[in-house]
């Protein structure tokens, strides 16, 4: 591979985040930087500097991360491939959290303490979950199974299974359950851990009740996008003449059919939620977040879910003993997906 | 078929969160919004979505039932009953009914509240009550 396309392979997930990081000040309905404020306050002068020195600030350091990447990538190569993945975006998250903790320090004063009024339907009517979606995900990773099993003898004893940032072959696997059917087996366990995420989507309380509808159609085109990528991966011993580039091609198109399906979901859903009414305010209340809004334990929330106070997407009530159990239930899946290989040789 | 109505509780209430939600269930029914038959969320539901403990959905579901307003079973969740008429209240639950609208008028006056306004919102919520 050439180090052009690698450093485009790696600055273009550091550059997608560092977009997202200068809209983090405002994440929900009435709260800023965490903090919750009157409505009219948001239009202020204050909230205004605030909000503005924030995005400033942190597009110049997304700005810096990414060049100081690009240069460290095309000085050193690929040697400096792992540094630069595995620094450059936790550093854009830890800069913009401290700018974010700035903000929300330079608004706390300006915090209210809201009615804590929350709504919801009185419809009987359960939240139509695309499970069936997601679990016919799995379809397709038992068809490969059953495909591999049925070609065993045209698998070659030894067939690449892993690239080096050069293109060229770095690991090789052997006609074995663990080679062969390891990646379908991981890709299983991925999709448990989506499924579970689907099912406390449904538990989440507040305004996200009404988004949560909006995000189940994009999970489960995502977890077609697992499935999509393991199949891909799983096939690779009957394919030993194919090259990376050919992989990579079939990776990327896969992802941008998902990404676009992701993306027409969530903008058909976008137009059904604009016709619904929006919430007074954040359902959390400022005293229950931690952490500097990192973290949010509220015993008296039966949500699971919240939505988060820097960042999109929702966050986990640790008060709430299933919260830890989802964790745990990863971390378990993780260990697994670790071991597997081991355990079946 | 009209769509079901939603449900405002307010968590710093001094009302007691359970009691709104009877409240509004009630109120519902008496207007109307609520048909008989009409099935509510399950507790789960309903406790999820508010964010609260399930215990005092529960407990506000008990207290219609109780009521007569609703039918709870097992799996089959909650449903709007086809209430009686109430008979004539006896001249003892008069007195106290009447005892009771007596000090929420004297409170609310006390609060500040306008004759006119007190007026204006019982007969607004004698509208409202079918």
């Amino acid at each position: 591979m050439t180090p052009t396309l690698l450093a485009f392979f790696v600055l273009l997930p550091v550059a997608l985040i560092g977009a997202m990081l200068p809209f983090f000040g405002r994440t929900s309905r009435g709260v800023l930087f965490g903090v919750t404020v009157p409505l009219d306050f948001l239009t202020s002068p204050t909230a205004r500097t605030a909000l503005q020195r924030y995005r400033r600030d942190t597009i110049l350091l997304v700005l810096s991360i990414v060049a100081a990447t690009a240069l460290v990538l095309f000085t050193a190569h690929g040697r400096a491939l792992p540094i630069a993945t595995g620094i450059a975006t936790p550093l854009e998250l830890l800069g913009a959290f401290l700018l974010w903790l700035r903000g929300n320090r330079t608004i706390k004063p300006y915090g209210i303490a809201v009615p804590l009024q929350r709504s919801a339907s009185l419809s009987s009517k359960s939240i139509a979950i695309p499970m069936l979606a997601i679990a016919a995900a799995f379809l397709p990773l038992f068809a490969d199974a059953l495909w591999l099993r049925l070609h065993w003898s045209s698998i070659p004893a030894r067939f690449p299974q892993h690239w080096n940032a050069a293109g060229k072959v770095d690991g090789w696997g052997t006609r074995s359950i663990a080679s062969i059917f390891g990646p379908l087996i991981v890709g299983a366990l991925l999709l448990l851990v989506f499924i579970a995420s689907s099912y406390f989507m449904t538990k989440a309380s507040g305004p996200q009740a009404r988004l949560r509808r909006l995000a189940l159609a994009p999970m489960a085109a995502l977890a077609w996008l697992i499935t999509g990528m393991f199949c891909i991966i799983g096939l690779l011993p009957l394919r030993q003449n194919i090259s990376i580039h050919s992989i990579l091609t079939i990776a990327i198109l896969h992802l941008l059919a998902t990404f676009s399906i992701a993306f027409w979901l969530l903008w058909r859903g976008n137009m059904r939620q604009a016709n619904t009414a929006a919430e007074p305010y954040d359902s959390t209340p400022d005293a229950a977040w931690h952490a500097g809004g990192l973290i949010y334990f509220n015993p008296s929330d039966a949500a699971v879910l919240v939505p988060k106070r820097f960042g999109w997407g929702w966050t986990l009530n640790f008060a709430r003993p299933v919260a830890w159990a989802y964790l745990l239930g990863i971390l378990f899946l993780a260990i697994i997906a670790k071991t597997l290989p081991h355990l079946l040789k | 078929m009209n769509p079901q109505p939603d449900i405002t509780i307010t968590l710093d209430s001094p009302t007691p969160v359970y009691r709104q939600i009877a409240d509004a269930l009630r109120t519902h029914c008496v207007s109307g919004a609520l048909q008989p038959g009409a099935k509510l969320p399950t507790v789960r539901d309903l406790a999820a979505s508010l964010g609260i403990h399930f215990n005092t959905v529960a407990e506000a579901y008990r207290v219609l039932a109780e009521e007569g307003w609703l039918s709870l079973e097992r799996r089959r969740g909650a449903t709007i009953l086809d209430r009686e008429k109430p008979r004539a209240p006896n001249p003892t639950a008069q007195a106290n009914e009447g005892g009771r609208l007596h000090h929420l008028v004297s409170e609310l006056r006390a609060k500040g509240f306008t004759k006119d306004w007190i007026r204006r919102e019982v007969l607004a919520a004698l509208e409202t009550a079918q």
